[in-house]
């Protein structure tokens, strides 16, 4: 690994550690309601630098961010490394295999996608054994990851093209203009 | 803004309606199979720990190795009026009459179901 994946890494992982954080301060006025803001930042790191700074940037993020709360290896804990990895993993793959088939709005919405789908599933095998209860809440929870997605896929998309606008030349990971 | 909408790629705008369309009518088909419940039961940490017929009205004090909450039962509506879990999801989700409330921070679930489930748990007792 060079400096600079390094230097790259570390700045984008304290931009999503901010926004989580941030995140986490806000009142969540419906249940289950997620910004998922951090998601910005890994797209980012996906779209302009590739799927390994995008994981370490995820995995730094979730790790920091419960030692900051408080919540390292408990039960929030691994609802959000969950969600974090796979949502990550699912946004690389599609990324990998069809580059110009999704743009960055669609990247998220996958993102946000598996991020529910897998939480949704931990939650069943770890706390509530209940399939009726979770059917029940998964088709709300989806919706508004719909929306949360769309909205952060479009952040995203401005914010990639700003960086790509101003510094085009150093980054050599990118097909799409 | 309006400029990142107009260039999203087709797939991205078939995805987006397509997850909402989706989502939307799991949505109508929840709404439309829970069947109007009679009973309420608690369940902490997937075992049935109360249950109460939804017609009568009663305040009940819970508590769980994770955490105490307070289940108001009034006019056939159920919700948890105090928790001491951190986000207090099941408090703000309100009154329900029929559906669940999940507390996961204290490993509970709240049903408002048709039936009593003794007899299911009895039977799931005998086969597995």
């Amino acid at each position: 690994m060079q400096s600079q994946d390094k230097y790259r890494i570390a700045v984008l992982a304290a931009y999503a550690l901010a926004l989580h954080g941030f995140e986490y301060l806000l009142p969540t006025p419906i249940p289950w309601f997620r910004l998922g803001l951090a998601n910005i930042i890994t797209l980012v790191a996906l779209t302009l630098y590739g799927f390994s700074t995008a994981m370490s940037v995820t995995l730094i993020r979730v790790i920091l961010a419960s030692i900051f709360t408080g919540t390292f290896l408990g039960p929030a804990f691994l609802l959000s490394l969950s969600g974090g990895v796979s949502s990550t993993a699912a946004m690389g793959l599609i990324y990998a295999v069809q580059r110009n088939l999704f743009g960055p709005v669609g990247l998220s919405l996958i993102g946000a996608l598996f991020h529910n789908i897998a939480q949704l599933t931990l939650a069943y095998f770890l706390f509530i054994q209940r399939i009726e209860a979770i059917l029940i809440i998964s088709p709300l929870v989806i919706f508004i990851g719909v929306l949360t997605g769309f909205a952060n896929g479009v952040v995203a998309d401005i914010l990639i093209k700003n960086i790509l606008k101003k510094d085009g030349e150093t980054i050599h990971n990118v097909t799409r203009d | 803004m309006k400029k990142s909408i107009k260039n999203t790629t087709i797939a991205d705008r078939v995805l987006f309606f397509v997850l909402i369309a989706c989502s939307i009518a799991g949505m109508v088909i929840v709404q439309e199979a829970i069947p109007q419940g009679a009973y309420v039961n608690i369940e902490i940490d997937g075992s049935l720990a109360y249950t109460f017929p939804l017609d009568s009205d009663r305040i009940v004090p819970v508590s769980t190795p994770d955490g105490d909450m307070i289940i108001e039962i009034k006019d056939e509506k159920v919700r948890v009026s105090e928790s001491d879990c951190p986000k207090k999801f099941c408090v703000s989700q309100g009154w329900i009459a029929k559906g669940a409330i999940i507390c996961l921070p204290n490993k509970t679930v709240i049903l408002v179901e048709q039936g009593m489930p003794y007899s299911e748990k009895k039977l799931d007792a005998i086969s597995g």
